[in-house]
């Protein structure tokens, strides 16, 4: 798998798809077929009901993937974003929680509820400006662990990064965002 | 092939799956009277037969022959008909997978592969081809022959359908005529009756074991051309379990004094490959029986033409290349199999041999 300097998985699959490489579609499931998996798996209520989420999130991942913009998002992060979205989608469809959700499914319903707790919108604000300040690498790693529910391990496949350098990147950007708040409420 | 079609066999070769569960749901939306009409009309069965089509159209996607999809629709038809299911929901079933397709293809693909179900689509009502209705006749000694021989065999009585084409050969039958006249007629025609509906698959398979024994004492009790120092090996393609049109090639090239070596069913491309070298095959034919083979052919053909220091010639066959003459090129064979006696003579030339008249 080859990488950029910044140390992201090449970034050019989904615009191969985008304008239909051959070959584009196998390697974009080769290489995120596991991240996909891993979400699906943890989302779904039974492994059947993962592998139509898999087959369905491809299908989405085929007909969006000339809307990528590398500027906006890593490849990563744009397919998390695709799989979550059908997830919720699928998940609303069979209209019961699959066994072991975690809150990160519903985050954004769960803030729409929140609307009146004001303070804690505003902490979510001043973290995702926090958050905007990191280095793209640190900032996409974070965003897969905290925001997508990936383990550091599954970061690492899907970033092509070494384990202990997602570790290291996740330990520092966490703690300029936590200085960064720390100023913020001083 | 070009970068689009490519792109596009792609693209549903991999969700074929999904592609199928939307339509088979639209197919319901749209005909909530189907569900129980026919004992078969339960969804997944509908989403198997839409992802058998969408990998159907892949395969001709990728060859860029849409007669390909065509001609297995029409054929899908007349199953369909010969099993009591309503054709309209044959047609119903691919105008909704039209809409999935226009509907979650990317926008690049969408073109394509709707035309190419238009075409199939278009072609439905059309009657079916001369090959299609080809049947036994009982006024034709050898196809009188091969009726006795499918009786016996279908009644389980695998020794008096052996008898019957043996007896013939001794009274006079050539055994290339036993091969081509008697055998494979009878073949051809379990495969209509199955069509049609009116055999099962166990019957199938009875008559095809009795043949392959009939078969191996015809090729034994044989008289051989003398060795032309050529070997060939033949098989069928990974996917492709039908093995019996590679046996009788391997059996003519061998009665044709080759070395023959038949490897049988779906092989995969890189042992094909291997086994091209371990043998030192001048010649390898292979077979695919659908469509959907065809990449593996193509793969077998690539993993050979690879191989260093070698000019293995390849011959490909079978019915996945019937309504596309001109494919076997494209794929980078050398030569398109039709039947087994012109098999020989093709290989033949191309490996440079002369001919003994036959």
């Amino acid at each position: 798998m080859s990488s950029n300097q910044t140390g992201n998985p090449s970034p050019n699959i989904l615009a191969r798809l985008g304008y239909g490489d051959p070959g584009a579609a196998e390697e974009c499931i080769d290489r995120y077929g596991g991240l996909v998996w891993s979400l699906a798996r943890r989302y779904s209520p039974t492994p059947a009901d993962a592998e139509d989420a898999v087959q369905e999130i491809f299908l989405a991942v085929w007909k969006n993937a000339a809307r990528f913009d590398a500027s906006k998002a890593s490849e990563p992060t744009f397919i998390n974003m695709i799989a979550r979205r059908r997830l919720i989608d699928l998940h609303r469809h069979k209209q019961r929680r699959p066994e072991g959700t975690s809150s990160d499914l519903e985050l954004e319903t769960m803030v729409d509820k929140r609307s009146g707790e004001i303070e804690a919108r505003a902490e979510v604000r001043n973290a995702s400006e926090a958050i905007k300040d990191l280095r793209k690498v640190e900032r996409d790693a974070i965003l897969l662990s905290a925001y997508h529910g990936m383990s550091h391990r599954e970061i690492s496949e899907s970033m092509d990064l070494p384990l202990g350098t997602v570790k290291t990147y996740i330990r520092r950007g966490l703690n300029r965002v936590r200085q960064q708040l720390e100023s913020v409420g001083q | 092939m070009s970068e689009p079609t490519s792109f596009t066999a792609e693209i549903l070769e991999a969700s074929a799956s999904a592609y199928a569960a939307y339509a088979a749901h639209l197919f319901f939306d749209r005909n909530p009277d189907s569900v129980d009409r026919d004992t078969t009309n339960d969804m997944s069965a509908w989403k198997a037969h839409l992802t058998q089509r969408v990998l159907e159209l892949s395969a001709a996607v990728g060859a860029e022959e849409p007669a390909i999809f065509a001609a297995r629709v029409r054929w899908l038809g007349k199953a369909f008909r010969a099993r009591d299911m309503a054709k309209h929901d044959l047609r119903s079933s691919l105008d909704c997978l039209r809409a999935v397709l226009a509907e979650e293809l990317p926008e690049i693909a969408r073109d394509t592969a709707t035309s190419y179900i238009d075409s199939a689509l278009a072609e439905l009502d059309q009657p079916t081809s001369q090959l299609e209705n080809v049947e036994l006749h009982p006024e034709k000694s050898t196809d009188r022959l091969a009726l006795q021989y499918l009786q016996a065999a279908l009644e389980g009585n695998a020794q008096r359908a052996i008898d019957t084409v043996i007896t013939a050969t001794n009274n006079g039958l050539s055994t290339n005529d036993a091969y081509l006249k008697v055998l494979l007629p009878a073949q051809q025609e379990i495969g209509r009756l199955w069509h049609t509906g009116d055999l099962r698959i166990s019957e199938e398979h009875l008559v095809t074991t009795t043949t392959e024994r009939v078969m191996a004492i015809l090729a034994h009790r044989a008289t051989r051309s003398a060795a032309t120092g050529k070997t060939v090996i033949a098989a069928t393609v990974a996917g492709n379990s039908h093995h019996l049109a590679v046996r009788v090639l391997a059996d003519f090239f061998a009665i044709a004094g080759w070395r023959s070596i038949c490897l049988g069913a779906d092989v995969p491309p890189s042992d094909l490959a291997t086994a091209t070298v371990y043998f030192d095959a001048d010649l390898l034919v292979i077979s695919a029986a659908l469509s959907t083979q065809l990449k593996a052919t193509r793969q077998t053909i690539e993993e050979v033409r690879q191989l260093p220091d070698r000019t293995t010639k390849i011959l490909v066959g079978g019915c996945g290349f019937a309504e596309a003459p001109d494919l076997w090129r494209r794929l980078g064979a050398d030569g398109q199999a039709q039947a087994a006696d012109s098999a020989v003579a093709l290989g033949s030339r191309l490996v440079g041999l002369e001919l003994a008249d036959a």
